[in-house]
């Protein structure tokens, strides 16, 4: 027998993206909503009649009504397609939390919650079996349960949220699962959350990744699984992009503005989708101070194509040249400018104000030749 | 520059030509009273030099004399080794000459200005350096003015002072971005952005701790729902919950049983008491019935035998009220008689007193009809005796005045004269006051006239006229004479005091009048005449009969008063008797009423029996269920308990029920307040507030590291402008220390950045400029200006320097001393004093110039 579904998880819905400036973080949670939207369609396109979502529905327990009252409206909008909701660890199912009260204030008929710890006939013949998570962190393994469940012939899902053993986890929950789950329990297919990016643990076992990136991680979010499973041979899983943002983070290491050129020709090449993109930069070296102010120049030039350009100047160190001390103009100025060189040198806490301040003379200058010419 | 002569007309007091001809260009001196207009030389000079021709301003319109006219200046200059001769006139028929002495070059108007800047150069105001008192030192500072060859003076003898106006940009930066952070106290103070930040950082981090502890709440609140809802459950479940609820139950069955029972028991003792109280009071009725029929039988019986003695004693009552009356009618018989009697005695008196009132009354009417036929008053006769004094004495006056005739008859003679009829006597004596005719008989007539003088003629007048006043007085008084009337004077008198007297005893007699006694005495007769007591008897007969009657009253007033005791106590017998009989009939018809009609009273009492036997029955029912329910109700000890065993498990339910109860609030509240927590989305508004406060604070570290470099930024930069400014004041400062030396000796004058003295350092101590004493600023002022002018001349441009009477405040002693370098700096260049210390300023030496008239034709004309 035949079921196809979409596997996804780690939704975060409510997620607040506070660190970002004037109405990005709007934009962010809003993108969150309309990824339900991309995965319907994409679960519809790939003839899914069901919608695993394997935890972290929700960032928090504590999500408004009004918010969560939208999701539920978003999924009832596609009654062809069933919702299997699993609480994780952001949204435990315990008394008092998000799914108490939207078990209380009734949800949509196509919209499923695993609450508890019971197998559950999701379709003619397909039996899931849920290990929701009741609390944040958990000594036990969920889903020991499994291997006593006798389901006959059925299809077994396993829908789970946690750290299998032995691979890292993106989330702060201490859930361990065990990656033999899968043998033990006689899973046809383990849908699994928690790690934000796509990743084959084993061909029976996936983390879907969230479906739209949600922080700077080099680990491929921003994807569903379609996961179809005919007979006892492996599931065929097909990787779908839902993301709507790109997130990216760079390192570079500088010695002068130009080496900017990389990363300024990876965002022209991205056209139009540039600003569906956030780039944390992050730069290291030592360059002149002429250089220093070119490359916050060209920072400032380059950031209006993207969505988001969060840039990390900590690692970037600045010296004065001679050249540039002979460039002001001033005797005044350059010799002001050669103590603060000689102070910068000396290492401390008074050598980076030291260093600053000779940026800032620098930065004064080029203004102030600029004015007076 | 130099100065060699001075011109002016109509320019200030000077509305006539004035020339100061002939200054050396190395010391001159203009010495002269107040009011010389020095001040105006200097005004004028300054003015020719610097002011267009053309220019309207107000420090032309002052040079305008008072009476009018337009200021011509004249000015003989040497510059660059030539000499110049500059002429201006100002306000009216404004012009301007510029003449090249040596060539005779003259240039006019606009080119001659042209000329004129050109020749003193890019000095500007520093072509000529002024020192007037009072002048603010501010206003000679090189750098706010600008002065181009000063400047160049300076930078020639030092390097690198010129910085352009980038540093200066930097530094106005610096300092305006600095204040945008930091305020200027010591230490700085966060403002603008930066304090903006830092209170953005600390709301953030309150706004994220409250939101943490949100959020910890929150959590317990997670944690305890899990907990009551597991509790609740266990309660719920519980098989004790609800055996506990039969027990109770079944417990409070059994005592309200047993209550009942004994709620019961208590009834039926209730009702064998009321059936007792009744019975006690149907056979009281009974008892009370047949006790009134007995006691209504004896009073009958008692009214029957008590109406003989009733008869007896009315009768003897009715005898002795009779015996009563007749003694009190003695006694009042005797009474009357007595007041009989005393009515004639007041009868007898009161005629006595009548008869005497009406005697006095008739001698009182007597007196009073005489009195009223005595017309001589006493003042009627008073004012006669008066007037006769009076007649007397006027008539004694005339008489002593009028011839007195004595009548001597001769024998035979004698009668012969009369005198108005009437024969004169021998020996009479005539005092005629008006002619006297006296007839002689047979001899004729003799007329005396007596002479009168005029008091004589007032005399006589008042005579006659108080003559018949006299005469009016007796007709009044009813007297022909005087003595008629001092007669009826002592008559009236005397019937004064005879009606005096009467009047006095008609009172005594009858004080109330006499007509009231004269009534009096009438009733008392008639009074008597009633009583039929003799009218006529006498007081000693009264008396006596009056004493008779007094022995007959006292016997009648004894046998009055046993009459009464025998009365009395009749009537009280009588009195006594109908008040038994009264009480009696009024209980026997109570009791009448009580029991009935006799023909009834049988078949009350039978009734009465009847009500008896039944209560006497109903007891018996009653005492027979109250032993019944004795037997079936349990005692005090076996009911508490009961009630304490049905209070236990009532305890115990209850407190399941109240347990149940408030796990079920308390899961409510809980709920309730995480609907709140997720209302506000406390975990995601706190982990944004994180985020921000991160930010915030990363960003107020940037700016405090900002502000740092800024400040150290700005530290360099003013101390690199302290280095310039020291450098830059170098030139100045070598050429100001020998004059400085000559005054105060081992002194430092600190110059601030515009090269105005800004303080004086002794030794230690430093004291700033404006706190000096005014004399040692104005000697300081006038040093810096010879430093100016020193420094100007060491590099090829000198300037003169005018000092109008700028060291009014300085002493003797430092006076010498400022002549020493005043005469020290005229070998360098020009210094023209203008003085009104004409003595004082002997000892400066140089050449002394003074006012003359100017000559020129031109001006002349």
């Amino acid at each position: 027998m035949r079921f196809t579904f979409l596997h996804t998880a780690d939704w975060q819905i409510g997620k607040r993206f506070g660190s970002f400036p004037d109405d990005k973080p709007a934009v962010l949670r809003d993108q969150r909503l309309q990824a339900v939207d991309r995965l319907a369609q994409a679960a519809l396109a790939g003839g899914c009649t069901a919608v695993l979502v394997a935890g972290d529905v929700f960032d928090t327990e504590t999500v408004p009504e009004a918010l969560s009252g939208h999701l539920f409206a978003r999924l009832k909008g596609y009654p062809r397609l069933a919702w299997h909701l699993l609480p994780g660890n952001h949204d435990p199912a315990r008394a008092g939390g998000v799914w108490s009260g939207l078990a209380a204030s009734g949800i949509p008929e196509n919209v499923h919650l695993h609450l508890e710890a019971k197998a559950s006939e999701i379709a003619p013949g397909v039996v899931l079996l849920p290990a929701p998570l009741a609390s944040k962190r958990t000594e036990s393994d969920p889903t020991a349960w499994w291997d006593g469940v006798d389901t006959g012939p059925a299809i077994r899902i396993g829908l789970a949220h946690g750290s299998v053993q032995g691979f890292g986890s993106a989330g702060d929950a201490n859930v361990s699962i065990d990656p033999a789950r899968v043998k033990s329990a006689r899973l046809d297919y383990l849908a699994l959350g928690d790690w934000h990016g796509t990743t084959r643990i084993s061909e029976r076992a996936w983390y879907s990744g969230t479906p739209e990136p949600d922080g700077f991680r080099d680990n491929d979010p921003g994807n569903a699984l379609i996961v179809r499973i005919d007979g006892l041979g492996a599931p065929e899983v097909e990787v779908v992009r839902t993301a709507h943002f790109t997130w990216t983070r760079r390192t570079l290491k500088l010695d002068g503005a130009d080496q900017l050129a990389p990363v300024e020709a990876e965002v022209a090449a991205l056209g139009a989708s540039a600003v569906r993109s956030l780039l944390a930069l992050e730069l290291q070296g030592l360059v002149p101070l002429a250089e220093s102010a070119r490359i916050e120049e060209r920072l400032t030039k380059l950031e209006p194509h993207l969505f988001h350009l969060a840039r990390d100047l900590k690692g970037l160190a600045t010296f004065a040249a001679a050249d540039d001390i002979e460039a002001l103009g001033s005797p005044v100025l350059a010799d002001i400018a050669q103590r603060l060189k000689l102070a910068g040198e000396e290492g401390g806490a008074s050598a980076a104000v030291a260093q600053r301040a000779l940026r800032r003379l620098f930065t004064l200058a080029r203004q102030a030749e600029g004015a007076d010419s | 520059m130099k100065i060699h002569a001075i011109r002016l007309k109509e320019v200030g007091r000077f509305s006539a030509p004035v020339a100061l001809e002939g200054l050396s260009g190395g010391l001159d001196v203009l010495a002269g009273p107040n009011e010389l207009g020095k001040s105006t030389i200097l005004k004028a000079v300054n003015a020719a030099l610097f002011v267009p021709h053309t220019s309207k301003k107000q420090e032309i319109e002052e040079l305008r004399p008072y009476a009018g006219g337009a200021p011509l200046i004249e000015l003989d200059i040497e510059t660059r080794g030539r000499p110049w001769r500059l002429r201006k006139q100002y306000l009216s028929s404004r012009s301007a000459e510029l003449r090249d002495l040596t060539t005779g070059q003259l240039s006019r108007g606009a080119d001659a200005e042209t000329q004129l800047a050109a020749l003193l150069g890019a000095s500007g105001h520093f072509a000529l350096l002024c020192v007037a008192q009072g002048a603010a030192m501010a206003s000679m500072a090189p750098v706010r003015t600008g002065g181009a060859t000063f400047m160049a003076a300076i930078e020639s003898e030092v390097e690198n002072i010129a910085d352009g106006n980038v540093s200066r940009l930097v530094a106005d930066r610096v300092r305006q971005e600095l204040a945008g952070l930091h305020t200027s106290h010591n230490p700085p103070r966060p403002t603008g952005k930066l304090k903006k930040a830092l209170d953005a950082r600390d709301d953030l981090a309150r706004r994220h701790a409250d939101a943490e502890r949100r959020l910890a709440s929150a959590q317990e609140r997670l944690d305890r729902l899990g907990t009551l809802r597991n509790e609740l459950a266990q309660v719920a479940d519980s098989e004790l919950a609800r055996s506990g609820e039969v027990l109770a139950a079944e417990a409070r069955h059994a005592f309200d049983e047993a209550r009942e029972a004994r709620r019961k028991h208590a009834a039926a003792e209730q009702s064998v008491a009321a059936c007792q109280q009744q019975l006690n009071s149907a056979k009281l009725a009974l008892e009370i019935f047949d006790r009134d029929a007995a006691t209504l039988e004896k009073l009958e019986a008692a009214a029957r035998d008590a109406l003989p003695m009733r008869a007896e004693v009315e009768e003897r009552a009715a005898e002795c009220a009779n015996r009563l009356a007749r003694a009190r009618d003695a006694r009042d018989a005797m009474k009357g008689a007595l007041a009989a009697l005393e009515r004639s005695r007041r009868a007898i008196e009161c005629a006595e007193r009548l008869a005497t009132a009406q005697a006095a009354h008739e001698r009182r009417v007597a007196a009073l009809d005489l009195l009223s036929e005595n017309a001589a008053e006493e003042k009627i006769v008073e004012a006669a005796r008066r007037e006769a004094s009076s007649i007397d004495k006027l008539e004694a006056r005339l008489c002593a005045a009028a011839p007195r005739v004595t009548m001597r008859y001769s024998a035979g003679g004698a009668g012969k004269v009369t005198v108005e009829g009437r024969m004169l006597g021998d020996g009479e004596v005539l005092n005629p006051r008006r002619p006297l005719t006296l007839e002689i008989e047979g001899i004729g007539v003799l007329t005396i006239a007596p002479g009168q003088s005029g008091d004589d003629a007032h005399d006589a007048a008042d005579l006659a006229a108080r003559q018949e006043q006299l005469a009016s007085l007796l007709q009044r008084a009813g007297a022909t004479s005087l003595a008629d009337a001092e007669q009826l004077l002592s008559r009236r008198r005397s019937l004064e005091a005879d009606v005096a007297a009467a009047t006095a005893q008609l009172k005594a007699a009858a004080p109330e009048g006499l007509e009231r006694l004269q009534r009096s005495y009438d009733d008392l007769l008639a009074q008597v005449r009633s009583l039929g007591a003799p009218e006529t008897a006498t007081l000693d007969d009264l008396e006596a009969r009056g004493a008779e009657l007094g022995d007959g009253l006292a016997a009648a007033e004894k046998t009055l008063a046993e009459a009464m005791r025998e009365e009395r106590a009749a009537r009280d017998a009588l009195a006594d008797l109908r008040a038994h009989h009264d009480a009696r009939a009024q209980q026997i018809e109570q009791l009448i009423a009580t029991l009935g009609a006799p023909e009834k009273r049988t078949d009350t009492r039978r009734e009465k029996l009847a009500a008896f036997t039944a209560a006497s029955e109903a007891l018996n029912a009653a005492v027979r269920e109250a032993t019944a329910w004795r037997d079936s109700a349990p005692d005090n000890a076996r009911l508490s308990d009961l009630k304490h065993t049905a209070d236990l498990a009532e305890t115990a339910h209850k407190r399941v029920r109240d347990e149940l109860a408030r796990l079920r609030n308390d899961v409510a509240g809980v709920e309730g307040e995480l609907r709140s927590d997720r209302g506000g989305d406390v975990a995601a508004l706190c982990a944004e507030l994180g985020e921000q406060l991160a930010i915030t604070d990363a960003h107020c570290c940037d700016l405090q590291e900002e502000a740092a470099a800024l400040q150290l930024l700005a530290q360099e930069l003013d101390a690199a402008g302290t280095r310039a400014r020291d450098r830059f004041a170098k030139p100045v400062v070598q050429r100001l220390e020998p004059y400085l030396q000559l005054i105060l000796p081992q002194a430092r004058l600190v110059l601030g950045e515009d090269l105005a003295p800004e303080a004086l350092e002794r030794g230690s101590a430093r004291e700033d400029f404006a706190r000096l004493s005014g004399g040692t600023q104005e000697q300081l002022g006038l040093l810096v200006r010879l430093a100016f002018a020193r420094l100007l001349a060491d590099t090829g441009v000198p300037a003169p320097l005018i000092i109008d009477d700028a060291v009014v405040n300085t002493d003797d002693e430092r006076l010498t001393r400022l002549f020493q370098a005043l005469r020290h700096a005229a070998q360098s260049h020009q210094v023209l004093v203008l003085t009104c210390r004409q003595r004082d300023f002997e000892h400066l030496g140089g050449r002394r110039i003074a006012l003359a008239t100017w000559e020129d034709a031109r001006a002349a004309a």
